[in-house]
Order: C-alpha cells, then sequence, then structure tokens
C-alpha cells in the first residue's frame, strides 16, 4: 500500500479527480467502438443533512421509475446523491433503508447542472423480503438512540413503540438501557416522494446526529471559558474530524455526535496545565444497578479521597455520603429509595 | 459498401487500448508527477495496463471512471482494492445496494478524499497538541442527554 507521507495527498486526488470528471470522456476507453450521441438527459439530486443539517454519509437513496425500476445509491461524504441519465419527467424518491417517520422534506431547489450525459441503468429493486418486528437484547453501550441509528429508525419512534412501554415506564431515559434489556424494532415501513428532473431535494434524518452535553466543575464552580479539544471513537472505527472550541460560561462541552459514538476523549487545557477525560458513552447503567450508581456517585463527586473505587467499604462510604446530603438514614446500603433519589439527583445536574 | 471485418475491429481495438493506455500515463504524469517520477514509462505502461483489466471487473470502462479508479491506484497503491487494510474500498466497488459501478466509484473517490482530508487535518492537530502535557486519561460512564460534573472534589 502506499502511504503518502507529504501533506496533501488528499487535495492533490481531489484535483486529479475534478480533472478526470471534467475532460474524461464518458466513451468507453480503448474500444474501437463509438456510441452514437445520446437524446439530452437530466439529473435528480438527493442531500441528507441531519439534525445539525450538516451532510450524512452513508445513507441510502433510491429513485424509481416505476415497480419494476429502481436506481439505487449512497450519500458520499458530501451528503450527495446525483442519479444521471433521467428522462425528463416525474419520479419517486426515498431513503429506502429508512422508516417513514425516520426523514422528512427539508427543502427542494433547482439543480445548477440540470443536465445530464449517459443513460440510467435502471433495474429491478432486489427480491428482499421485509424484515418483521423483533426483539433485540440489549449489550452493554447500546441505547435506544444507538438501536435506531442502527435499524432505520428514529429515535422517539422506538422509544414510543407500544411494544415498549414497558420498558420506557422502567428506564425513563432512552439513552439509559441495562444490559439484557429487550427493546422492540418494529418493521420498516418505506415511504417516498414525488421528484423532478433538474431538481436538488434536500431530507433531513431525524435523530442524527445526537447531542453531546458535558459540563465541567470543580467544586461546583463551572470550568468556564477553558480551550477543549474533542476526539470522537465510533463502533466501526471511521475517521471522524476531531474538535477544538472553549467551553461555555456554565463549563459545557457540546457537541452533535454520531449516535454510534462509542467514546469521547476530551482535553482541557488551562493554565498550560491539560486535563484528560475518556468517556464511554452510552455505557451508563441504570441507578437501581451497582455499576450505574457507582458512576453516578462518581461523577457527582461523593468518591473524592476514597482510594480504591472498586473496594465494597469504599463504595459504600460513598453511599453514605450521598445520603447524608439527601436527609437519608446514612446505611451505606443502595436501596430503592437511595437509587431513586441519585438518579434525580444526577439529573438535576444537567 | 464498406467491409470491416472482425479482425480488422480486433486490430483497431488493440491499438485503441493501446493509445488509450498510454493517454492514461500522460493524465497520471501530470496529476501526481511527484509519485511517478521514479517509475519508467514502460513500468507504469504495465502498472496501468494491469488497473485498468482489473477496472473492467468492476465494470469501469469509461475514460471518466477509468481516469477515476487509476487516481486511486496512485494514492493508495496499484493493488489497493486487494489490500485488507482497505478493505473498505474493495466494499465500496462491489457494493451491491449500489446500481451502477459509476454511481459505486463516485462514491468511492468522495469517501477516500474525505477520509485523506480527515487524517491529514488529525496530524496536524495532534502536532500541535502533542506539545500539552497532562494527566494520563481516566474513564467515566455517561449517557448523551445526561450532563455531569466531571473530576469534581465536593468539599
Amino acid at each position: 500500500m502506499n502511504t503518502p507521507s507529504t501533506a496533501g495527498a488528499g487535495a492533490r486526488l481531489k484535483a486529479a479527480d475534478q480533472s478526470a470528471q471534467q475532460h474524461g470522456s464518458a466513451q468507453g476507453g480503448g474500444s474501437a467502438e463509438r456510441s452514437c450521441p445520446s437524446p439530452q438527459r437530466f439529473a435528480i439530486e438527493a442531500c441528507v443533512v441531519g439534525e445539525d443539517q450538516q451532510p450524512l454519509a452513508d445513507v441510502a437513496v433510491e429513485l424509481r421509475k416505476d415497480a419494476g425500476a429502481v436506481l439505487r445509491s449512497k450519500t458520499g461524504p458530501a451528503g450527495l446523491v446525483r442519479f444521471e441519465g433521467l428522462e425528463q419527467g416525474a419520479y419517486q424518491l426515498g431513503l429506502y433503508l429508512l422508516d417513514q417517520e425516520a426523514w422528512a422534506l427539508a427543502a427542494e431547489a433547482p439543480l445548477a447542472r440540470p443536465a445530464s450525459t449517459g443513460e440510467a441503468a435502471w433495474a429491478a429493486p432486489p427480491d428482499s423480503a421485509a424484515r418483521a418486528e423483533f426483539k433485540h437484547r440489549v449489550l452493554q453501550g447500546e441505547c435506544t438512540a444507538k438501536l435506531a441509528q442502527r435499524h432505520g429508525f428514529f429515535v422517539d419512534t422506538l422509544w414510543d413503540w407500544p411494544a415498549n412501554a414497558v420498558l420506557k415506564a422502567d428506564r425513563r431515559s432512552k439513552y439509559v438501557l441495562a444490559p439484557g434489556d429487550l427493546v422492540s424494532i418494529p418493521a420498516l415501513r418505506m415511504r417516498h416522494i414525488g421528484a423532478s428532473t433538474g431538481q436538488r431535494y434536500t431530507l433531513r434524518r431525524k435523530g442524527v446526529p445526537e447531542r453531546l452535553d458535558i459540563q465541567f466543575a470543580i467544586a461546583g464552580i463551572p470550568r468556564a471559558d477553558v480551550a477543549y479539544f474533542l476526539k470522537l471513537r465510533t463502533l466501526d472505527g471511521r475517521p471522524l474530524k476531531d474538535l477544538s472550541g472553549r467551553t461555555t460560561a456554565d463549563g459545557r462541552v457540546a457537541a452533535w455526535v454520531p449516535p454510534d459514538t462509542v467514546e469521547a476523549e476530551i482535553a482541557l487545557t488551562e493554565d498550560g496545565d491539560t486535563d484528560y477525560y475518556v468517556f464511554a458513552i452510552s455505557s451508563l447503567d441504570p441507578a437501581c444497578a451497582d455499576n450505574g450508581a457507582w458512576a453516578r456517585l462518581l461523577s457527582l463527586g461523593f468518591c473524592a479521597g476514597l482510594g480504591d473505587i472498586a473496594d465494597t467499604s469504599s463504595q459504600a462510604e460513598a453511599v453514605e455520603r450521598f445520603q447524608q446530603s439527601v436527609g437519608l438514614a446514612a446505611t451505606g446500603v443502595l436501596d430503592t429509595t437511595t437509587a431513586e433519589k441519585l438518579d434525580q439527583a444526577y439529573r438535576r445536574e444537567e | 459498401m464498406l467491409v470491416i471485418r472482425r479482425q480488422q475491429m480486433d486490430c483497431f481495438a488493440q491499438e485503441g487500448r493501446t493509445q488509450f493506455a498510454l493517454a492514461m500515463c500522460a493524465c497520471l504524469r501530470s496529476q501526481f508527477p511527484a509519485e511517478l517520477w521514479e517509475i519508467t514509462q514502460d513500468g507504469l505502461l504495465r502498472l496501468v495496463r494491469a488497473a485498468l483489466a482489473r477496472a473492467a471487473t468492476y465494470a469501469l470502462h469509461s475514460e471518466r471512471d477509468c481516469r477515476r479508479y487509476l487516481n486511486l491506484c496512485v494514492i493508495y497503491g496499484w493493488e489497493f482494492d486487494r489490500q485488507p487494510e482497505l478493505a473498505w474500498m474493495g466494499q465500496m466497488l462491489t457494493d451491491a445496494g449500489i446500481s451502477s459501478p459509476g454511481l459505486r466509484l463516485e462514491r468511492l473517490v468522495q469517501h477516500a478524499i474525505y477520509r485523506r482530508e480527515v487524517e491529514e487535518d488529525k496530524l496536524r492537530l495532534d502536532l500541535a497538541h502533542a506539545e500539552a502535557d497532562g494527566d494520563p486519561p481516566f474513564m467515566l460512564l455517561v449517557s448523551k442527554d445526561d450532563t455531569i460534573a466531571a473530576s469534581g472534589e465536593r468539599p
């Protein structure tokens, strides 16, 4: 494999690609035959954006001429798909791997380049049986948003699905599930919108990306206006842009992140010193679970100075401290009342 | 009436392929002089012919698609689509979820450019950031909708 060490290989590839598109003919290279000039053809573009209005890559898009003829593609990093070689007229456009509630038409505008060359390669849609509703057993690190993204749903569709009503009542937050929880994943309901040649359709993917919001404080005092550097890691390891900026007046680092983010590393630099924090995203268990309670006590500052955080006596001491702070009997035992109070205290920090 | 026999067409095609491969070599040399200066013309012609044969297995035949495929060969290696560490590229070239070879290549090129730019950007920021000293990272568990007070020392 070539590993160009000089900076700017991406820029050189981009320039070479633009040249290929501008000057490379659509004719077969090296063939002794030349096809007749084709009649004028047109294009339709779909641009898929997220909740942050930024382009979304790898979203499957379908243009349908009729039930037996479709063109399928996936968006690139610019969120764009351009279907070319179309006869002038009306078609159907849809995001065929997403549920009908998972996307919406955001805008429609005339194309700057409505004409195109060549002929569209229409094909029959592949025979694939519609997936029926099923139950998913939650693994550590999964939340409703991750499952919604993976299976093509808007997060609220899953959370409000009647078959998930008991789970919703038990867990209260769609972002806090316990390993072993069962989530019903409904069958996808596909839909299309009308699309005309010469137009670009901007489609918004609902619920993607998600908002990550972390507040930093020392002894209750927000770490305001501190330089931060944020690195994200997703399950599939695809490269994501690093983010940087300054914390808000109330000490927050807020960013849009893909729902399948598994880790966020934040470096805070203040007065020449840098503190590093690594967050396991969506790994928080419910407050009634030992791990979930411990994580909340840790983040609320009740574990300060307790030594080995895996030690049961340290954990009991932290629970006692918390119980005293909220006026409960200091038993050091994580009972139901303590767990509920702990969850409330944790949410108050939001 | 002018009759052109199959053998004559084959002869034209052979000549056409050679001219096409030479034209591709010239395009590559103009776009990537630094990457190709060490390769002789005969060597480059052999590499280009082999790459064009592989592009044909992905149904990439037009001049435009061949040029775009060859650009990737120069940046990622002449057999990039067979490299295990670049499996994502091979998968995009054969993605059955995309109707036409040209659309597959378009998406691959866009991703390749984007990834290269992100990696270069990360490298630049990492180098700038490496000067800062700090404590080793530790782990906290959070959910996306929850805000936490990290590293808070309770009085």
